[in-house]
């Protein structure tokens, strides 16, 4: 019984794989807003290097993985496939699950391998500081230890309240040389705004991403770029190595996958393992491709595609994305949904083309297919690759039912042991997805309802 | 916005966008002192969260939060690039 399959080094993938030259129906440019246009590389120039840039736009197939990348990937990479015996027990379903694992990287996630990628090209470029944002430091600590590799400075803003609530993320990025500071700051014009009007305000991702697109774009001393670790499409086409490896791993396994699964936030890990299998799909292979994705944040799964405003007042970019509408003022329980452009623009085309098909989990099922997880195949899961997991055992389950079997294969996207406090929350039971008892919704609801009603 | 303390506030949930847990309070200021646009959907299903926010926004603060179609992560990024080089962030 085989429980792990390995690539040797020499037998990493050279190549990144670009879905953007199999797109069935092609893809739409993202318009500049002023003209109506595509956005050229001028627009994009001071945020990030040129090579980025080429590649965003690049309609080749398939991108040469320089050297000096595949140096530092061969610290974890390739990275192991390996069969979920234990878990398959669990289910009790007539399936074999086999699973990428990408948290055997230095910062414990997949994603270094766009970090790794993206230091390198700042490097030729002749930058030397990139700038970012980091919410709870996944990303942080990605960009963190690549540009270590490549001696670049590398200046995080991370939210605040994540800041001061999770250390050990920072102290990953500070251990491998980074500068993480605690967003909104004194340093940009964006974080000196809120701070004059809240001393004390926990930030937000938004207020991050000022911050670090400012610190970038406006820098006097230094050559700086900024950097993002999801969404766009050469940070997807990065991860592509993740699918290509496993390619070649269930090859060895002597098995092809019925079903593709990963967790989708902003989709680069999912189409870091599911691209270069929807390559197949494309081709004719019958496939089922899953992108699970949060109830709370529904980009995929709620909300038609469509080609639309990016604001009401039309000022900026145009990009094609899952959106509810423009000037569409919504049920205002569903309202909640339109803002939220998340998802990369590769993965909503794929969607919108029948390739891909989007699936939500709420929390709790998460949290519990997590858990199941770690008592059966040992590894703590990353709080969003639960997601995926929910995904297989719903697969799964399906299945049984059915009276099918099925290979499933999905991206185990990282570990959670800098995220236990999710845990703590999970099994200390604040985290619930059950709604308030009605008396205190009512008793809570009647303490505001004698101000007066704002106009 | 109307600021009331209520047994909602203390409340916890995974925030999607940060990566970890916050509380109610925390998502009704996440965005320059307004709620986080997605305050609605993260909460719908512990409290009526949309009746409570009718109830503390005005109806203009309500259409900025809510009633606009959002941005993606490249049109925040190119517009808050251009402002910043303009000097107008």
């Amino acid at each position: 019984m085989v429980k792990k399959y390995f690539l040797s080094e020499d037998q990493m993938p050279r190549e990144w794989y670009n879905i953007a030259a199999d797109l069935p129906n092609g893809m739409q440019p993202p318009l500049h807003p002023g003209t109506g246009q595509p956005c050229g590389p001028d627009d994009l120039a001071p945020i990030f290097p040129m090579p980025l840039i080429e590649q965003e736009v690049s309609q080749e197939r398939w991108i040469k993985i320089p050297e000096e990348i595949l140096d530092i990937y061969r610290i974890w990479r390739p990275s192991p496939l390996a069969r979920a015996y234990g878990f398959e027990k669990v289910l009790n379903a007539p399936v074999k699950i086999y699973f990428k694992n990408e948290g055997v990287s230095p910062p414990g996630s997949h994603k270094p391998n766009t970090a790794v990628a993206q230091a390198y090209y700042n490097k030729i470029s002749g930058i030397k500081r990139i700038c970012t944002e980091t919410g709870a430091g996944q990303w942080g600590s990605a960009l963190a230890f690549a540009c270590k590799f490549f001696g670049i400075e590398c200046r995080v803003f991370m939210v605040k309240i994540s800041f001061n609530q999770k250390p050990y993320r920072r102290l990953m990025m500070e251990t491998w040389g980074a500068t993480c500071v605690a967003s909104p700051t004194d340093q940009t014009e964006a974080g000196r705004k809120i701070l004059a009007e809240n001393p004390d305000s926990p930030g937000s991702l938004g207020v991050a991403i000022s911050e670090a697109v400012e610190a970038a774009v406006t820098s006097q001393d230094v050559p700086t770029r900024y950097s993002l670790g999801s969404v766009l499409n050469h940070v997807l086409m990065h991860q592509t190595i993740i699918g290509l490896e496993a390619k070649k791993q269930m090859e060895m396994a002597g098995d092809y996958p019925d079903v593709v699964i990963g967790c989708a936030g902003g989709g680069s890990n999912f189409a870091g393992l599911a691209f270069p299998f929807i390559q197949d799909k494309i081709h004719g292979k019958k496939i089922q491709v899953i992108a699970a994705e949060p109830s709370s944040c529904p980009t995929m799964t709620r909300g038609p595609f469509a080609y639309d405003f990016g604001d009401a007042v039309q000022m900026t970019p145009l990009l094609p994305m899952y959106t509810l509408g423009h000037n569409f003022m919504p049920p205002p329980i569903h309202a909640g949904g339109l803002r939220y452009h998340g998802m990369a623009p590769l993965v909503s085309q794929l969607i919108k083309d029948g390739l891909i098909e989007p699936r939500a989990y709420h929390n709790l099922e998460t949290f519990k297919a997590g858990i199941d997880w770690a008592r059966s195949e040992g590894y703590i899961p990353a709080p969003e690759t639960n997601h995926a997991i929910a995904a297989v055992v719903e697969v799964a389950r399906q299945a049984k039912e059915e009276g099918k079997e099925k290979t499933i294969l999905f991206n185990w996207s990282g570990h959670g042991l800098v995220d236990l406090a999710a845990y703590d929350a999970y099994l200390s039971g604040k985290l619930t997805d059950f709604a308030l008892p009605e008396e205190e919704i009512k008793r809570a609801l009647k303490a505001i309802e004698g101000l007066p009603k704002p106009k | 916005m109307i600021k009331v303390k209520t047994v909602f506030d203390e409340l916890e949930t995974r925030c999607p966008r940060l990566g970890g847990e916050v509380n109610f309070r925390y998502c009704l200021e996440a965005a320059g002192g307004l709620p986080c646009s997605k305050a609605l959907i993260c909460w719908e299903h512990m409290f009526p969260v949309a009746e409570y926010m009718s109830r503390i926004l005005t109806e203009e603060e309500w259409n900025r939060v809510f009633a606009q179609p959002g941005e993606s992560r490249l049109d925040t990024i190119l517009k808050i690039a251009g402002q910043a080089i303009k000097g107008t962030p």
